[in-house]
C-alpha cells in the first residue's frame, strides 16, 4: 500500500508537498543558522528579545556532544527530501514518512520547550520558531493525510 | 411487522435450510476475517512507531541528563591577572586611566562568562596594563531570582568574590568563577564548590569561611543588584564606557577595542 502512487489532492490550489517543502526550508534555515553559530563557538543573537544566550550556553543544548540544532538540520533535510520526492512521484508512503518523522521531531521539540520554560527558564526565539515550523509540518502532513484519497487496502 | 421463518414441511426441506444457514455463517465468518482491522492500517502503525521512537529519545535524554559538576571537577582559568595591573578591590587598573569601564555582571550569566573569558583578558593586556582603561566590577545578580530558592546561586558567588576582594584576590576569584560556570541554578556554585573554587583562586579558607558566614557580603550584593534595577540596568552584562551604556557582550574583542579607542580619544 505505501509504495502505491496516489494523485495528491491539492491544498490551497497547489500540491501539498510544496507547502510541506516551504515549512521544511524555513526550519532548515533556522536550524542551519543556530548550528553554524553554535559550532563556531558563538551564541545566537536574539535581538531585543533575551534568552538565546542562556539556552545556547545551557548544558541541555547538547545531545551526545552535538548541538541539538545540528539534529534539527538533519531532520529538516530528510523531511525536505521526502516532501520533494512525494511531489515528484506521488508515492503515498513518502507522505506517511514525512508525517511520522515530523511526529518524532514534535516529541523532541516538546521536551526541549519544556526544558527552556521550566528548567533553563529562558526561551530562545530561534528555537521556538523551529518548534512552531515543525509542529506546522506535522499538522499539515496529518491534514493532508486525512484529505488524501487512500490507496486501496491490500487483502 | 415481524418476519417469520417459513416452517419447512418435510425433512428434506429442513436439511436444505440447515445447509443454507451453515453456508451463510461460513461466508460471514470468512468476510469478517478478510476485513482489515483499523489497528493494522499503515497510518496507525506508523503513528505508533513514531510515538514510541519519540518517547525513547526523550527517555534517553532524561537518563543522560548531565549531573551537577562535582567539587573535584574544577577548571583553572585560561588567563591570569597580570602582576603589573593595579588592583583595588573590585577595580582593576590605574586611577589615572582616561577610560573607566563599569561592568554590571552576574557570575551565572552565560553572556557575562563569554565577556569575561573571551574579551576581558585581551582588554586587560591591551588597555588596562598600559594604563588606558580601568575596569570596575558591579553586581547585577539577577539569575538566581528565577528559581526563588533560599540558596541564591547568583548572590553567593558574588558574595564569595567580595570576600576574595577583602583578601586582594577579587579578579583571581572572578576568573575562577567564570572558568567554572556550568549552567544556571544547577549546582555549579553551591557552597562546597564555591569553597573549592576559592581554594583554587588562592584564598585563605579560614578567612573566606568566616566572611561568607557573616552575611553582610550577600546583603551588599542584593543592595547593589537593587541599585542596578533602579538605574534600569536589567540585562547582563551591561557595560558602561565613560558613561555610555552598552547592553550585552560585544561580539568580539575587535568590536570592543573600537569602543575603547573612541572613548580614549574623546576623553579630556
Amino acid at each position: 500500500m505505501i509504495t502505491k502512487r496516489v494523485a495528491a489532492r491539492p491544498l490551497l490550489g497547489i500540491h501539498p508537498a510544496l507547502i510541506l517543502g516551504v515549512l521544511d526550508v524555513i526550519g532548515l534555515i533556522v536550524a542551519s543558522y543556530l548550528s553554524v553559530v553554535e559550532l563556531s563557538g558563538n551564541v545566537p543573537s536574539c535581538g531585543i528579545i533575551t534568552g538565546c544566550e542562556e539556552v545556547a550556553k545551557s548544558q541541555y543544548n547538547n545531545f551526545l556532544g552535538v548541538p541539538v540544532a545540528v539534529f534539527g538540520v538533519l531532520l529538516s533535510v530528510v523531511l525536505l527530501s521526502l516532501a520533494l520526492a512525494w511531489w515528484k512521484t506521488n508515492i503515498y508512503g513518502l507522505l506517511l514518512g514525512h508525517y511520522a518523522l515530523s511526529l518524532v521531531g514534535v516529541f523532541f521539540d516538546g521536551w526541549f520547550l519544556y526544558l527552556q520554560v521550566f528548567v533553563i527558564q529562558a526561551v530562545c526565539i530561534w528555537c521556538v520558531t523551529y518548534e512552531i515550523s515543525l509542529l506546522l509540518r506535522f499538522l499539515v502532513a496529518l491534514l493532508v493525510y486525512l484529505r488524501q484519497p487512500k490507496p486501496e487496502m491490500e487483502r | 411487522m415481524s418476519r417469520t421463518t417459513p416452517n419447512p414441511a418435510t425433512r428434506q426441506d429442513r436439511r436444505k435450510l440447515e445447509l443454507e444457514q451453515r453456508r451463510d455463517q461460513r461466508r460471514a465468518a470468512r468476510e469478517k476475517a478478510q476485513t482489515p482491522s483499523p489497528l493494522r492500517s499503515p497510518m496507525v502503525l506508523i503513528t505508533g512507531a513514531a510515538v514510541l521512537i519519540g518517547l525513547v529519545i526523550v527517555g534517553f535524554m532524561l537518563l543522560t541528563k548531565p549531573a551537577a559538576p562535582s567539587v573535584a571537577d574544577l577548571t583553572p582559568p585560561s588567563s591570569e591577572i597580570p602582576f603589573d595591573a593595579p588592583v583595588n578591590g573590585r577595580t582593576l587598573g590605574s586611577d589615572q586611566a582616561k577610560v573607566t569601564v563599569d561592568i554590571w555582571s552576574d557570575f551565572q550569566c552565560p553572556a557575562c562568562m563569554n565577556f569575561a573569558t573571551d574579551i576581558e583578558p585581551l582588554t586587560i593586556s591591551s588597555y588596562v596594563v598600559p594604563g588606558k582603561v580601568r575596569l570596575v566590577y558591579h553586581d547585577a545578580a539577577f539569575q538566581g531570582q528565577k528559581v526563588q530558592r533560599p540558596y541564591d546561586e547568583s548572590v553567593e558567588p558574588a558574595a564569595a568574590a567580595r570576600c576574595a576582594a577583602d583578601q586582594g584576590f577579587f579578579w583571581q576569584m572572578h576568573n575562577w568563577l567564570f572558568a567554572n560556570w556550568n549552567g544556571e541554578n544547577d549546582g555549579a556554585f553551591r557552597a562546597d564548590r564555591l569553597r573549592a573554587i576559592a581554594t583554587g583562586a588562592g584564598l585563605d579558607l579560614a578567612r573566606y569561611d568566616s566572611c561568607m558566614a557573616v552575611g553582610d557580603k550577600q546583603s551588599a550584593v542584593r543592595s547593589e543588584t537593587a541599585d542596578a534595577l533602579t538605574a534600569k540596568i536589567n540585562q547582563t552584562p551591561t557595560i558602561i564606557v565613560n558613561g555610555v551604556t552598552y547592553v550585552g557582550s560585544p561580539n568580539n574583542f575587535a568590536d570592543f577595542a573600537v569602543v575603547l579607542d573612541q572613548a580614549y580619544d574623546a576623553a579630556p
